[in-house]
């Protein structure tokens, strides 16, 4: 079965031994660091459609996005340096490997100075769950979140203005921390970088007329 | 390499991405500078109203184009902006008020705007929801509003399927300057050579100004606002106040939008945007005076932004001779929105052919520094004659492109 993830390493190979495509299944994650050594050289990626990997497999990236979010919840530094505790069974996954290898990339860009990842615009792909619904109030889907980021939003206040994820009733309560890891994830970045939307009154909804007395 | 570009365009908001736009559509290829995120300032906190009543007299021209060009957008940006063109009320609750609004519409309609007024039984045909305060309108049927948000991001969609570039994030240090031209862009992240900066920089745009050793009279002044739950559609129309109390419309989404002065704005000088906990109720007070019909809809959000406020409350569009490659679309003193198409047009065409198909003279710097009104040469002239002295003509440079 042709590989369900693609890191910087795999296209570092395939230059070296003079590849020009790599086959993956139809669902294959690529790493950021990935994404820019395949625009660098411009090698094709194939899906093989109709090959994908299951969900449940350490592949599925529902899995992931929990993963790279638990440490933050914690203390966001300790994850940046590689300490991201693996769930379970005592040992790192694949995945988790390739979370930790992201962040160190990024941290040496950004040590040296060099522009953070950016998605490649043409390289997003479909993902089975774009039509997750993210913002319940306003029924925002994590395709349409993904969209807006990959146009060129990066806050989470910019990224509610265009799509309207977090303009609804509960005004984000309920989905501005998953708006944050789709951004954290698009991005590779950890999600607490991005400061959340600016928090405004009234806590709760009030009526026009209770207002009016204050 | 040298990072070289044809245009740098200081601001990411709704001025910004139209300027943008325009160039883009005649082959120039622009750079954006936005230190947050498209539409982050005023572009995405303003009412969205697109209305020609009660402007100035002197930007009517500019209005009535724009709302033209409002039509059509929809099909020139691939997007629906929620534009919606049903009209403007302006209510009056005194004979006073109805007097003066009177005098008022008269001047505009001179202008050639479609505009009348009505009494409290027409007002009633048009809104039946309208409470008894209200004894009559003006009413512009031509007015309409926009979703500011889209419009922001149709433009900058647009633009940047055309090859303009955006860089969001990044804030402007530098504009390098030799021999008094402009030379260079310098950011927190890169330096761009370019002969030519425009400043869309909103509320910022007095601070860019002075890079180069420009000021303008311009000061921030805070403004409040406030959107409802949904609600089934009630009205299509935009509302303003005789005294300007407060101003708003029931969004496409169904949430009603209200923003309104209490006065003290004005005054206001605070870091940030902080809410102020008396200009929330005093503006739903106003709001239910004319609208009880809306008494237990709830309020969920409040918010605040800056407006760029001009002495004369009009913009300061163009060129200066003082400093060649320096160009102004900034200043738009809280009704620039309604503005946008028309604005980036004009200052495209400016770049392009050192010529306005609608003169922007009125609106040119030269009516701060050159003793007043009456001295400016270029006061309801097309562009100021010493404005073409160091106009850039990029015509030819996106013919060769």
């Amino acid at each position: 079965m042709p590989p369900a993830f693609i890191f910087a390493e795999d296209i570092a190979k395939a230059v070296r031994e003079g590849r020009k495509e790599i086959t993956v299944v139809e669902n294959a994650r690529i790493s950021a660091a990935a994404l820019d050594l395949i625009k660098e050289k411009g090698i094709r990626i194939i899906r093989v459609t109709g090959q994908k990997a299951k969900p449940g497999d350490v592949g599925s990236t529902a899995n992931v996005r929990n993963k790279e979010e638990k440490p933050e919840s914690g203390n966001p530094r300790s994850s940046e340096t590689g300490t991201s505790p693996p769930s379970g069974n005592g040992s790192l996954s694949e995945k988790d490997v390739e979370i930790i290898v992201n962040r160190v990339i990024s941290r040496f860009r950004e040590l040296k100075g060099e522009k953070p990842l950016q998605p490649d615009e043409t390289s997003i792909t479909p993902e089975d769950d774009d039509d997750l619904v993210i913002c319940r109030c306003e029924e925002i889907t994590k395709g349409e979140i993904k969209e807006a980021i990959r146009n060129g939003m990066r806050t989470l206040n910019g990224i509610k203005r265009v799509t309207r994820a977090g303009m609804g009733l509960c005004q984000g309560q309920t989905c501005q921390r998953l708006v944050s890891q789709i951004l954290a994830g698009e991005l590779g970045r950890p999600s607490g970088e991005f400061e959340s939307t600016t928090a405004r009154a009234p806590v709760r909804p009030i009526k026009l007329s209770v207002l009016a007395t204050g | 390499m040298p990072n070289k570009a044809d245009v740098v365009i200081v601001g990411g908001g709704v001025m910004g991405c139209a300027v943008a736009y325009y160039l883009a559509r005649e082959g120039i290829k622009p750079v954006v500078i936005e230190r947050s995120d498209i539409g982050g300032e005023a572009s995405g906190s303003n009412g969205g109203g697109v209305r020609q009543s009660a402007r100035n007299l002197k930007e009517m021209p500019l209005a009535m184009e724009s709302i033209r060009m409002y039509g059509e957008l929809r099909d020139e940006l691939d997007m629906d902006v929620e534009y919606v063109r049903k009209g403007n009320l302006r209510l009056c609750t005194t004979p006073e008020e109805m007097e003066d609004m009177k005098k008022s519409v008269e001047k505009q309609k001179a202008a050639g705007l479609d505009l009348q007024m009505l009494d409290r039984k027409e007002v009633l045909d048009i809104n039946p929801y309208i409470g008894d305060k209200v004894v009559g309108a003006s009413y512009c049927p031509t007015d309409g509003h926009a979703n500011p948000f889209l419009v922001t991001y149709a433009f900058f969609l647009k633009a940047k399927s055309l090859g303009a570039r955006f860089h969001t994030q990044e804030e402007l240090v530098e504009i390098r300057l030799q021999k008094g031209r402009v030379t260079a862009v310098v950011t927190d992240k890169q330096v761009i050579e370019t002969d030519l900066v425009v400043d869309a920089a909103g509320v910022a745009g007095r601070k860019v100004a002075n890079m180069v050793g420009l000021d303008i009279p311009m000061r921030p002044v805070f403004s409040e606002a406030m959107i409802t739950e949904p609600y089934s559609a009630l009205f299509p129309q935009m509302f303003g106040h005789a005294r300007g109390l407060f101003y708003g419309r029931q969004t496409v989404h169904g949430p009603f939008f209200w923003g309104g002065f209490v006065g003290t704005e004005q005054y206001i000088h605070r870091e940030g945007k902080p809410l102020f906990h008396y200009i929330g109720p005093a503006v739903s007070r106003a709001v239910l005076d004319y609208f009880p019909v809306l008494k237990d809809i709830h309020v969920i959000r409040m918010w605040s932004g800056l407006i760029a406020a001009i002495s004369d409350g009009l913009p300061v569009l163009g060129l200066t001779e003082e400093v060649p490659g320096f160009v102004f679309c900034t200043g738009f003193s809280g009704h620039g929105f309604g503005l946008a198409p028309v604005i980036g047009l004009l200052i495209s065409q400016l770049i392009l052919d050192c010529t306005t198909s609608i003169p922007i003279g009125d609106f040119c710097y030269g009516r701060f520094v050159k003793g007043g009104d009456q001295d400016c040469a270029c006061l309801g002239s097309d562009i100021c004659t010493t404005q073409a002295a160091v106009c850039p003509n990029k015509r030819q440079l996106a013919r060769s492109i």
